[in-house]
C-alpha cells in the first residue's frame, strides 16, 4: 500500500459526520486510481461538511496535483514534525516543491522509522536531493528571494505561506557567518504568522 | 449516489462533454460541489474546478450557474489555445508535421505519416520560421502532465506513449533546463 494509501486509512476510524465520511472515502478511492482532481474535489466537499482531518487529505491531493503551496495551507504550515509520520511526509513533499528546503530538511529529519522502511529509503532519496541546496552558504540573493516572497504572500492575505517563507529567510540567513539578511527576516517572519498583524 | 457521481467523473473522457444528469438529483450536495468548483476557480485550477461543476451539475440540472460556469471554462481552454487538445484536434485531422524519420510525434502519437503540414504552412515553410520541434513536443508531453493533473500514467495514456518513455521525455526536458 502507498504511504498516503496509509494515510488514507484513517478514514474509516475518524472520517466524521456521515455524509462528510462519504466523501472522503469516495475521494480516497479516487486518490488511489490516481484521480487526483476528483479526490481533491471530495475532500473538500468532506472538508466544508465538517469532516475531521480533511484539509490534511486535500494537502495530500494538493502535493500530487503538483500544487505545493496551497498543500501547505491545507496543512496549516510547516512547522513540525507533528503525530503523523506519512502527513509529515508529504508536508516536506510540499515544503520541497515549494522550495522550502529548510523546512523540508527538518521534517524529513524527524522522521527516522516512524513510517517504516519502505517510507524511510523514500525520505533518505529526498533528503540526498535536498542536501546540495543546503551545503552551501546561502547567498544574500537567495535570503532576499524568501523575504520578498513573505511579504508578496503577507499582501495576498496568505499568512501560514508568509509565515513559512520568512521562516525559511530567517533559517538561510542563521547559516551564514554574517547573519546577513537575518534582521530583515526575523521581524518579517514574526509579522507574517497566522496571529501576527495582517 | 456517490457511486454513481464518481463513475460520471472518472468515466468522462473530455471534461467539457456534455454533463449525464444524476438518477436522483440532489440540489444541497449539488451546492457543495459548486461551492468547491468556486474555490479552485478563483485559485486559478481549472481541471479541478470543472470536476467540481461537472458534479454539481449531474446532481442538479437546474444549476445554471455550475452549468455557466463550465461552459466558461471549457470556452476559455479553447480560446487560451490549449496546445494539448489542439495538437490532438490536428491529428485527428491528419494535419500534422512530420519531420522525417524518427519524428517523436509520428511514432509515439499514431500521427498519420507523410503529412507534411500545420495548417496552411507546409514544413519547409515552418522550418524556415524557426519552428522548434523540441519546444512543440515540450509544450504538448506538459500539456499532457497538466491536463492528467500531475499523474503520470494518465499523462502518458493521453499521450499514447509508455510511462517509460514519458519519463525519459522529461527527463530530457529537465537536462535540457540545466544545461540552459
Amino acid at each position: 500500500m502507498s504511504h498516503a494509501g496509509l494515510l488514507l486509512l484513517g478514514f474509516v476510524l475518524f472520517a466524521g459526520p456521515d455524509d462528510a465520511g462519504e466523501h472522503l472515502l469516495a475521494g480516497a478511492r479516487l486518490f488511489r486510481e490516481g484521480s487526483f482532481p476528483e479526490a481533491l474535489v471530495e475532500f473538500r466537499v468532506a472538508e466544508n461538511l465538517g469532516a475531521r482531518d480533511a484539509r490534511t487529505y486535500a494537502g495530500v491531493a494538493l502535493v500530487k496535483l503538483d500544487r505545493p503551496e496551497e498543500a501547505i495551507e491545507a496543512f496549516g504550515g510547516v512547522d513540525g514534525p507533528g503525530n503523523d509520520a506519512v502527513a509529515d511526509y508529504y508536508r516536506a513533499l510540499a515544503a520541497y516543491g515549494a522550495r522550502l528546503y529548510v523546512a523540508a530538511e527538518r521534517l524529513l529529519a524527524a522522521e527516522g522509522d516512524r513510517a517504516g522502511p519502505r517510507l524511510a529509503d523514500t525520505v533518505a532519496k529526498l533528503r540526498a536531493r535536498i542536501a546540495p541546496a543546503l551545503a552551501q552558504e546561502p547567498k544574500t540573493a537567495t535570503i532576499e528571494w524568501y523575504a520578498t516572497r513573505c511579504e508578496a504572500r503577507r499582501r495576498e492575505r496568505r499568512p501560514v505561506l508568509a509565515a513559512a517563507y520568512c521562516a525559511e529567510a530567517a533559517a538561510l540567513s542563521a547559516r551564514r557567518p554574517d547573519r546577513q539578511g537575518r534582521a530583515e527576516a526575523a521581524p518579517s517572519a514574526r509579522s507574517a504568522t497566522p496571529g501576527g498583524q495582517p | 449516489m456517490i457511486a454513481a457521481l464518481l463513475a460520471l467523473a472518472i468515466g468522462a473522457a473530455d471534461a467539457c462533454a456534455a454533463v449525464e444528469p444524476a438518477s436522483t438529483p440532489d440540489p444541497a450536495a449539488a451546492a457543495r460541489y459548486r461551492q468547491v468548483g468556486d474555490a479552485e476557480r478563483a485559485a486559478g485550477s481549472r481541471d479541478t474546478a470543472v470536476v467540481a461543476y461537472r458534479a454539481a451539475a449531474a446532481l442538479d440540472p437546474a444549476d445554471s450557474a455550475s452549468r455557466n460556469a463550465l461552459r466558461a471554462l471549457c470556452m476559455g481552454g479553447t480560446a487560451r489555445g490549449d496546445q494539448f487538445q489542439d495538437g490532438l484536434r490536428r491529428m485527428r485531422s491528419g494535419d500534422l508535421i512530420l519531420v522525417g524519420e524518427g519524428d517523436v510525434r509520428s511514432e509515439h502519437l499514431g500521427a498519420p505519416s507523410a503529412v507534411a503540414n500545420i495548417g496552411q504552412k507546409t514544413a519547409e515553410q515552418l522550418v524556415g520560421e524557426g519552428f522548434s520541434l523540441d519546444a512543440f513536443e515540450r509544450d504538448l508531453v506538459l500539456a499532457a502532465v497538466r491536463r492528467a493533473g500531475g499523474n503520470k500514467t494518465n499523462a502518458a495514456r493521453l499521450l499514447g506513449v509508455s510511462r517509460r518513455r514519458l519519463y525519459s521525455l522529461l527527463a530530457s526536458f529537465d537536462q535540457d533546463g540545466r544545461e540552459e
